[in-house]
C-alpha cells in the first residue's frame, strides 16, 4: 500500500469513528446548533426596527403661548421623539426620568415668547439621562436640531422686521451651512453595527467551545491513543476530528453572510468572496485555538472555561462599539490577539467602506497567522498527549 | 439526616472544593471585573483623527480648520488639497472622517450668500459619526456666530445685544446621570449584571452536572437540602454583586446616586432570584460540561434584551415577554435605575416584583421536581 492511500484510509477510518460518535452525541450537537441559531435570530430580531424611533419624553410648558405650542408640535413631529406626558412640575418629571419611564424632559420657561420677541435670549432647559448613551445621543441631537430650526426662524423674522429682505435675512442667519454625508452607512442603521458584528461573535464561541469539547473528551475518556492509532498519524486524526464542526460552522457562516447581504439586502461595496474567505479563516483560527486549548489544559472543564473567557467577551474588544484607537495601549495590543477583531475590520472594509482588495490583504494575513502560528504547537501537544496517555 | 445549615455549609464547601466551579463562580467575576471595563477606561472618545480637504485656501477656510482643530472631539491630522486624498486615507483607516471646504467658500460668504461645507462622517463605526459632526458643526457654528455677530453689529447697538439677537433661542442640556457621558459607565454596570448571572449559572450547572455523574454530598430528595443549596448559591451571588457595586464601581469611579437602603433590597432579591433560577436550570444538567457547550452563545442576546443599549420600546413585544424569564432583564433595569440614576425602592417595585415572581417560579420548580442527583453512598 502506498503512503498516500494509507493516510487516506487512516483519515476515512478516523472520520467514520468520529461520525459514529455523533450517533449518541448527535442530539447534543443538534441542540447546540439550535441554541446558536436561536441566539442569532433573537439578536437580529431585537434590532429589526433599525433606528431609534418614538423615544418617550415629557414636556413642561410654563409659557403656554402659541410659540411654545409650536415648539411642542415640532418635538412631536420628530420621528425620534414621542411626548408621553405633559407635566406641570419638574419633580414629577424627574421621578419619571429616574425610573426610565422617559429618557428626557423639556422645560419651556415662563416668558419664553416675550423674551424672544423683545430680543432677549430665551432658554429652553432639557434634562436627560445620559446613562443610556445611544438613546441620549439620539435625543440630544433631535432636540438641538429642532431648537436650532426654531431659533433660525425667529432670527429671520427679527432681521426681516428690521428691514432686511427675507432671503437676505435667511442667508445672514446661516452664513455657513454644513452638509453631513455619512459614508458607509448612510441610514444610520444600528443593525449594520451590531447584527453584522454579533453574528460572527456568537459563531466563534460555538466553534471554539465545540472543538475544545470534542478534543478534550478524548483525553477525559483516555481514548487518545486509540484516536491517534486509527487516524494513522496526528494530522489525519485531528482533521477527521474537527471536520464536522468546520462543515457545520461553514454552512452557518455562509447562511449568515447570505442572509445579511443577500436576503436582508444590505449593500456590499467590496468583495463578498473575500469576506467569506475571512469568515472561513475565522472558523479555522478558532478550531486551531480550540485544539491548542484542549491540548494544554489539564482537564476538559478547565479547557472549556478558558475557551469561554477567551471568546465570550471578545466582542467588547473588537472596536465596533468603542473605537480601538481610544482604548488604553495594552488593550489595543490585546485586540490583535482576538481573531474576531480582524474579521470585523475586514467585514467593515469589504461591505461598508469598499476598500480595494489589496488594502484588505493585511487583515486576511493576520487571520492566516492565527491558524499557522499555533498549529505546530497544537499538533505537537496532541501527539505527545496521545502517545503518553 | 442533616440539618438545613449543615447542607448549607456543605454546599458552599462543595463549590469551593471543585476548582472548575470556583473558576467560574468566583474567579470569573473577578477576572471580568478587570477585563470588561479595561478597554473602555478612557470613558470618552476624543480627538478622532480627521483630515480637511481645503479647496478654497482662504483666510476664512483656514480659520475654520483652526476652529475644527480646537474642538476636543476631533483632531485634524492632515490638511490636503483634494477629496480623493481624503478617500484614500479613509480606506487605509488613517482617518475616520473629514471635511471638504469647496472652492469659493470665502467669496460666497463675502457676497452675503450661503457657503457650504461637507462633512464626511464614518457611519461604519458606532460613535464616530455623531462626534465628528459635533466637532465640525461646533467649528462651523463658531465661525457662523462670528460672522452673524459682525452682521448684527451693523444693525444693533451693543455687542451683547448682537450676541443675543444672533441666537434668540438657546437649548440648555442638563444631564441627570452619567454627567461626562462615559462609555464605561454606560456599558459596564449593565453588562456586569449579565456577567454575575451567567458565571453563576454555568458554575452551578457544572456543580450539579458533576453530582449527577459522581454523586451529591447530601441527599437531594429532601426539599430542605435543595433550599439550602439555593441559599448557599445566593450567598455567593450576594458577595459577587456587592463586590461589583461596592468595589468595582468605586475603583472605576462610576458616578452613582443609589442609597444603600434602596440598593440592598435589590441586591438581595436579585441574588435570591439568580440562585434559584440557576439551581432550577442546573437540575436538568446530566453531565459536568453540558451547560458550557450549549449556553455560551445566549449571553449576547441576553445582554441586548436588558434595554440599556437598545430601548425596550423598540424591541418586538414577544421578545420582551420571553426575556422576562431571564433575571438579568429586569435586574439590569432595577440596578441602573437605583444605582446609576437614583431611583428609590418604591420606583423600582415593578422590576422587583418581576424578579420576585421569577424567584417564586424557580422555587416551585425546585420544590416539586423529583429528579435530582443521588448521593455518593447510595
Amino acid at each position: 500500500m502506498s503512503k498516500v492511500t494509507k493516510y487516506q484510509t487512516g483519515f476515512i477510518v478516523a472520520l467514520k469513528r468520529e461520525l459514529s460518535q455523533y450517533q449518541y452525541r448527535g442530539g447534543e450537537f443538534v441542540f447546540s446548533i439550535g441554541v446558536l441559531l436561536l441566539s442569532m435570530v433573537t439578536v437580529a430580531w431585537i434590532f429589526t426596527s433599525g433606528t431609534l424611533t418614538n423615544l418617550p419624553i415629557a414636556v413642561i410648558d410654563n409659557d403656554g403661548s402659541s410659540v411654545s405650542r409650536t415648539y411642542i408640535r415640532m418635538l412631536e413631529a420628530s420621528p425620534h421623539l414621542h411626548i408621553v406626558d405633559k407635566l406641570s412640575s419638574p419633580a414629577e418629571a424627574r421621578e419619571l426620568l429616574e425610573q426610565a419611564s422617559i429618557y428626557a424632559f423639556v422645560l419651556i420657561p415662563k416668558h419664553f415668547t416675550r423674551d424672544m420677541k423683545t430680543g432677549r435670549q430665551a432658554t429652553v432647559v432639557a434634562w436627560y439621562s445620559r446613562q443610556f448613551l445611544t438613546i441620549s445621543g439620539t435625543i440630544t441631537n433631535s432636540l438641538l436640531e429642532i431648537t436650532e430650526t426654531l431659533a433660525a426662524s425667529a432670527q429671520i423674522t427679527s432681521l426681516a422686521k428690521r428691514g432686511e429682505s427675507v432671503l437676505a435675512a435667511g442667508v445672514n442667519s446661516m452664513p455657513v451651512q454644513l452638509e453631513l454625508r455619512t459614508l458607509f452607512n448612510p441610514f444610520q442603521n444600528y443593525q449594520y453595527f451590531l447584527i453584522a458584528g454579533l453574528l460572527p461573535a456568537m459563531l466563534q464561541v460555538f466553534v471554539m467551545v465545540w472543538t475544545v469539547f470534542l478534543v478534550g473528551r478524548e483525553f477525559q475518556e483516555q481514548t487518545g491513543a486509540r484516536w491517534l492509532a486509527i487516524g494513522g498519524n496526528v494530522y489525519m486524526a485531528i482533521t477527521a476530528k474537527v471536520l464536522p464542526v468546520f462543515v457545520v460552522a461553514s454552512a452557518i457562516s455562509i447562511g449568515c453572510v447570505n442572509w445579511l447581504y443577500g436576503v436582508a439586502g444590505w449593500p456590499v461595496s467590496g468583495s463578498l468572496g473575500l469576506l467569506l474567505v475571512g469568515w472561513e479563516l475565522l472558523i479555522g483560527a478558532h478550531i486551531v485555538l480550540g485544539v491548542l486549548f484542549a491540548g494544554f489544559a489539564p482537564n476538559l472543564a478547565t479547557a472549556l472555561s478558558f475557551a469561554v473567557f477567551f471568546t465570550a467577551p471578545a466582542f467588547a474588544y473588537a472596536g465596533i462599539t468603542f473605537p480601538q484607537y481610544a482604548m488604553p495601549l495594552v488593550a489595543q495590543f490585546w485586540t490583535y490577539m482576538l481573531p474576531i477583531r480582524t474579521l470585523l475590520r475586514l467585514q467593515i472594509e469589504q461591505t461598508e467602506i469598499g476598500t480595494p482588495i489589496s488594502n484588505s490583504m493585511p487583515e486576511l494575513l493576520v487571520l492566516v497567522v492565527f491558524i499557522v502560528v499555533p498549529l505546530p504547537f497544537a499538533i505537537r501537544r496532541i501527539r505527545t498527549r496521545c502517545t503518553t496517555s | 439526616m442533616v440539618s438545613f445549615w449543615q447542607s448549607y455549609w456543605c454546599s458552599l464547601a462543595a463549590i469551593f472544593r471543585d476548582r472548575n466551579v470556583m473558576l467560574l463562580v468566583i474567579v470569573g467575576p473577578i477576572v471580568y471585573s478587570f477585563y470588561y471595563p479595561f478597554p473602555y477606561s478612557p470613558e470618552v472618545v476624543r480627538e478622532i483623527p480627521v483630515a480637511v480637504a481645503d479647496m478654497d485656501n482662504s483666510s476664512l477656510s483656514r480659520q475654520l480648520v483652526r476652529l475644527a482643530d480646537a474642538s476636543p472631539d476631533i483632531n485634524v491630522i492632515n490638511v490636503v488639497s483634494d477629496s480623493t486624498e481624503l478617500r484614500q486615507a479613509l480606506w487605509n483607516g488613517d482617518i475616520e472622517g473629514g471635511l471638504i471646504i469647496p472652492a469659493g467658500f470665502r467669496r460666497n460668504i463675502m457676497r452675503g450668500e450661503t457657503a457650504n461645507a461637507v462633512v464626511l462622517g464614518n457611519g461604519a463605526y458606532f460613535m464616530f459619526d455623531s462626534l465628528e459632526l459635533r466637532g465640525f458643526s461646533n467649528a462651523v457654528q463658531a465661525l457662523s456666530a462670528q460672522l452673524e455677530r459682525r452682521h448684527e453689529l451693523t444693525l444693533s447697538v451693543s455687542p451683547e445685544q448682537a450676541a443675543e439677537l444672533s441666537d434668540p433661542v438657546r437649548l440648555d442640556l442638563r444631564t441627570t446621570s452619567n454627567p461626562i457621558g462615559g462609555y464605561s459607565t454606560y456599558v459596564v454596570p449593565a453588562v456586569a449584571v449579565v456577567v454575575l448571572q451567567q458565571t453563576l449559572l454555568l458554575g452551578i450547572c457544572m456543580l450539579l452536572g458533576r453530582w449527577r455523574e459522581s454523586g451529591s454530598p447530601y441527599d437531594m430528595t429532601f426539599r430542605k437540602n435543595r433550599l439550602a443549596l439555593v441559599f448557599a448559591v445566593a450567598t455567593i451571588c450576594l458577595a459577587n454583586t456587592l463586590y461589583y457595586i461596592g468595589l468595582v464601581y468605586w475603583r472605576e469611579d462610576y458616578p452613582h446616586l443609589g442609597q444603600l437602603r434602596d440598593l440592598l433590597p435589590v441586591v438581595i432579591v436579585f441574588s435570591l432570584t439568580v440562585a434559584a433560577w440557576s439551581v432550577a436550570i442546573s437540575s436538568c444538567i446530566r453531565y459536568r460540561v453540558q451547560a458550557v457547550i450549549h449556553l455560551i452563545p445566549t449571553s449576547i442576546p441576553i445582554i441586548f434584551m436588558g434595554g440599556f443599549a437598545w430601548p425596550i420600546e423598540s424591541i418586538p413585544t414577544p421578545l420582551v415577554a420571553a426575556s422576562m424569564l431571564v433575571p438579568s432583564t429586569v435586574g439590569i433595569q432595577a440596578f441602573l435605575n437605583v444605582d446609576q440614576m437614583g431611583a428609590s425602592l418604591v420606583q423600582v417595585l415593578p422590576e422587583l416584583t418581576g424578579l420576585f415572581m421569577l424567584f417564586i417560579g424557580s422555587l416551585a420548580l425546585i420544590v416539586y421536581r423529583k429528579n435530582w442527583p443521588v448521593p455518593v453512598d447510595k
